[in-house]
């Protein structure tokens, strides 16, 4: 029903400093899981299996191979811009952020792993990561058994979509040319 | 129109109470004019000269007709349910000595609402009206700036008015305040 009154009206857009204050005062409360996309707040999923598990074992084979050369941080907030602050399963970082809000600047990498979510990851994250100018994001299709990676970004989405040859050795965005060893994610 | 419209399940409900300490608190500044409809705040546009010529001479015309009878309200705020609080154009409510003054009213306190449209008659009959004949506001009146009509609308359900009808006389029509009164409204259009 309220799908009417978005085409009827004009919803208002929180800033991302009105979203962070209402987390501040309470007024969101501090068990619920948000981000906000476009100036609206979204509610994310409980967290279930095997989602859990995949993304667990995303970040643990990206530490072991990043080391020192990236900080990896596991549902974090990252501010887009003034209107976006996703929550991305797993975002690759430049080092020396330890503490720091991420911004899109210190983006390297970010990694949505998709259960129930893929339309959503597909259709309305990517695209805005992409207008952020993300250089690189990964979509792990759980249902499908699919890893995709996205690169070239562009104003309406990346250019380029690939699915890596093998799992065991997936390069990262790192000037090292180092890979991830995902194999046994599927 | 709202990015994430196509996929939206998921949209974060906000309640009146979350809506009202945004306002008190500033996140919801006072330049701006909203509404909260099903738990999301939705922007009013700003009122051009035919609404609120409209909006003033029904208001003014009402008070005439009801004296003390009720306490006729413009663009204020009236609750709904936990979720929803719309600004209605007019508002006619129960007397009551404090006008309001430690809580807004809500559906037991309205005995009419009125909506004037100029570009906004598709969200107030498609948006609005089923949500104040879902909370029991027992009277509506919507006022069609371009189409030159009124329409009132009686007998609220779950799912909208079931009654609707277009009054042949606007120089007398009967205000539901629970004593006789009739407004003359024969220049509205």
């Amino acid at each position: 029903m309220n799908r009417i009154a978005h085409q009827l009206a004009r919803v208002h857009r929180l800033s991302v400093a009105d979203y962070r204050r209402m987390g501040e005062l309470g007024i969101l409360a501090a068990d619920l899981r948000t981000e906000l996309i476009d100036g609206e707040i979204i509610e994310l999923p409980p967290i279930g299996q095997p989602y859990a598990g995949s993304a667990a074992l995303i970040a643990d084979r990206l530490r072991e191979a990043v080391e020192r050369s990236a900080v990896v941080a596991l549902h974090e907030p990252i501010g887009l811009d003034d209107h976006c602050e996703p929550r991305p399963d797993i975002a690759l970082l430049r080092p020396g952020i330890d503490g720091a809000r991420a911004e899109r600047a210190d983006v390297l990498l970010l990694i949505e792993v998709a259960d129930g979510s893929l339309r959503y990851d597909r259709e309305v994250k990517f695209p805005r990561y992409a207008r952020a100018g993300i250089p690189e994001a990964w979509l792990v299709d759980l249902g499908g058994r699919r890893l995709t990676i996205h690169r070239r970004p562009g104003p309406h989405g990346y250019a380029d979509v690939m699915t890596p040859s093998g799992l065991g050795a997936v390069p990262l965005p790192l000037a090292g040319l180092q890979t991830a060893d995902l194999s046994g994610l599927f | 129109m709202s990015a994430t419209a196509e996929i939206r399940a998921r949209v974060h409900r906000l309640t009146v109470d979350d809506y009202r300490r945004m306002g008190a608190l500033g996140i919801l500044g006072p330049e701006l004019r909203t509404e909260l409809i099903d738990g999301e705040i939705m922007e009013m546009p700003p009122i051009g000269h035919p609404h609120a010529g409209t909006v003033k001479f029904i208001a003014n015309r009402l008070k005439e007709a009801v004296g003390a009878a009720a306490i006729v309200a413009v663009q204020d705020p009236v609750w709904l349910d936990d979720h929803s609080e719309p600004l209605p154009d007019i508002a006619v409510l129960c007397p009551r000595a404090d006008y309001y003054r430690t809580g807004h009213p809500g559906p037991a306190d309205v005995l009419l609402l009125i909506e004037v449209a100029d570009s906004s008659l598709h969200y107030d009959r498609e948006v609005k009206l089923p949500r104040y004949a879902r909370a029991g506001i027992p009277e509506v009146w919507l006022v069609d700036l371009g189409g030159r009509r009124l329409t009132v609308h009686r007998r609220p359900a779950p799912h909208g008015y079931a009654d609707e009808t277009s009054p042949d006389n606007l120089g007398l029509l009967p205000v539901p305040v629970g004593v006789p009164a009739m407004v003359d409204l024969t220049s509205l259009f």
